[in-house]
């Protein structure tokens, strides 16, 4: 991560305007085992009070780094129940980044979270067939597959 | 490979700094080489 992504400077960009960047040992106690750390890179995105609600193990390089980071940043306004936060965040990531490991599982929030927004099913079989359509390989898609009955 | 990213190392000061500019935080366990 040092040598390849941390260098690339739409990393930085994202990382120092819109994260609070943290760095510490493997072996630093307590946190390490609180996140139960046994392998690195261990990259967490955290909310304000600590708690992790996005965990990446292994390298990524830039073009998959950053949506995972906007994954991680949706992800934590989904769980605060920030849901218009959320979205944009996911759809930041949708648009920008649609060939990243993250982009499935981005469509599926964004269609979970305009869900809970408007109380509308429809928005979760949309979600279904967008990934049907454009990621029918993703565990996402798989995930979805009972918002397909929906009326 | 030195960074312009500016970490910090102190856990709790990140919490505070996070909740003061209402950010999510990244947290990285790095092994230095």
């Amino acid at each position: 991560m040092g040598a390849v992504t941390y260098p690339d400077a739409r990393v930085q960009t994202i990382i120092n305007q819109e994260f609070i960047p943290v760095k510490q040992g493997p072996d630093a106690e307590p946190i390490s085992s609180d996140f139960w750390v046994r392998w690195t890179p261990a990259l967490f995105v955290c909310d304000p009070y600590g708690n992790p609600h996005q965990r990446v193990v292994g390298f990524l390089p830039p073009e998959q780094f950053i949506p995972y980071l906007l994954l991680g940043k949706g992800k934590t306004y989904f769980d605060h129940r920030r849901f218009n936060d959320a979205l944009a965040a996911f759809e930041r990531l949708i648009s920008d980044w649609p060939q990243s490991f993250a982009a499935p599982q981005a469509i599926y929030h964004r269609a979970v979270s305009r869900y809970r927004t408007s109380e509308d099913p429809h928005h979760l079989k949309i979600g279904h067939q967008i990934l049907k359509a454009e990621y029918p390989d993703s565990e996402w898609a798989v995930r979805t597959l009972p918002y397909r009955l929906l009326d | 490979m030195s960074t312009a990213i500016t970490w910090l190392e102190d856990w709790q000061a990140a919490q505070d700094r996070a909740k003061a500019e209402d950010k999510p935080i990244f947290l990285d366990f790095f092994k230095p080489t």
